[in-house]
């Protein structure tokens, strides 16, 4: 299983969590911060394994960087907006932690912004949820700090 | 004659017992098998985390098998950071693809929120609201805004947000 790739020129290869091994050029793998410091001794043969990264995070890391327009910030914008707009909440959560994970150039912002617009005017059972925060507050407590930021509250969506 | 297959199983028994632990418990791994690659720091952080969890001396790493160039990084994203200490909690990963998201990256998130959320934010839980109440968010989020300008807020208004007492 190990040598199966084949010895094309310097891509590295990176294996997901499911199997699947994707090969990259060293300039893409370098924007990947958490993989970079193993990219000078890696040859065709070696196969870096991200055991917490499913096959459909890194097609879309993939696919961000290389489709990232080099040039104008609104050419940027436009392609960083489309290319979230088609991601559920759950996807676009497990891309967060992948992406936190590798240490994305660029990828962490998009999507920590893109989170932060998520949440906004979610409840609070919502983004506990969301991030798995365990509430330790006593129920006295929450009511209190319930109170004292009643107004926030208001108008808050549903779920 | 009876000490024979006793002693096989006191020397067999440490050993994968270690190796589970250390499935279990190791936060950052990387293991390297092909010979003399320098050691990374990834790895170094390993052995650290490693250590402070097991308050184990970080132990062989050449008892590796030699599969050939598989550089494994695995990383349980684990960032309990605010309550270190109660690490031992349940740690339920599904295949190694932990669906919880970490300490960090929440807060990496939170903090591009509009002010107008952090009365949500502070009743998530008790760290939270600490991390409100100590003013700890609005540094934070200053550093964020120098990094990135990209929030999406007018660069003028940044200097509104830390204006108004929480």
């Amino acid at each position: 299983m190990a040598e199966k790739a084949s010895p094309s020129s310097n891509s590295i290869s990176l294996k997901t969590v499911d199997g699947k091994i994707f090969k990259v050029s060293p300039a893409i793998a370098n924007q990947m911060l958490t993989i970079q410091p193993l990219i000078k001794d890696s040859d065709s043969s070696t196969i870096i394994s991200l055991p917490d990264v499913a096959a459909f995070h890194l097609t879309k890391i993939i696919e961000y960087l290389e489709g990232k327009p080099a040039a104008a910030p609104s050419a940027v914008d436009a392609f960083e907006a489309q290319f979230v707009k088609d991601l559920s909440p759950e996807e676009l959560k497990g891309l967060l932690i992948a992406v936190g994970y590798l240490k994305v150039n660029g990828l962490v912002d998009l999507m920590a912004n893109t989170v932060a617009k998520l949440i906004e005017n979610k409840s609070v059972e919502y983004v506990r949820k969301f991030f798995g925060v365990v509430n330790d507050f006593t129920p006295a407590e929450e009511a209190k700090c319930r109170q004292e930021h009643a107004w926030a509250f208001d108008g808050v969506d549903e779920d | 004659m009876l000490e024979g297959p006793s002693f096989l199983i006191a020397r067999d028994l440490p050993s994968s017992c270690e190796q589970e632990t250390e499935w279990i418990y190791n936060s950052l791994r990387v293991m390297e098998l092909s010979n003399n690659k320098r050691r990374l720091e990834l790895e170094e952080v390993a052995v650290l985390r490693k250590s402070r969890r097991l308050s184990d001396p970080p132990k062989e790493r050449e008892e590796g098998e030699p599969q050939m160039n598989i550089l494994d990084l695995s990383l349980s994203l684990n960032f309990n950071q605010g309550n270190d200490q109660n690490n031992a909690s349940d740690q339920s990963d599904s295949g190694g693809l932990i669906r919880q998201l970490g300490r960090d990256i929440s807060i990496n998130c939170l903090l591009r929120c509009s002010r107008s959320d952090y009365g949500l934010i502070s009743l998530l839980n008790r760290s939270f609201r600490s991390l409100i109440r100590s003013g700890e968010i609005y540094r934070l989020r200053r550093q964020v805004m120098v990094h990135y300008s990209g929030t999406g807020l007018p660069v003028s208004n940044q200097g509104a947000l830390y204006i108004i007492a929480p």
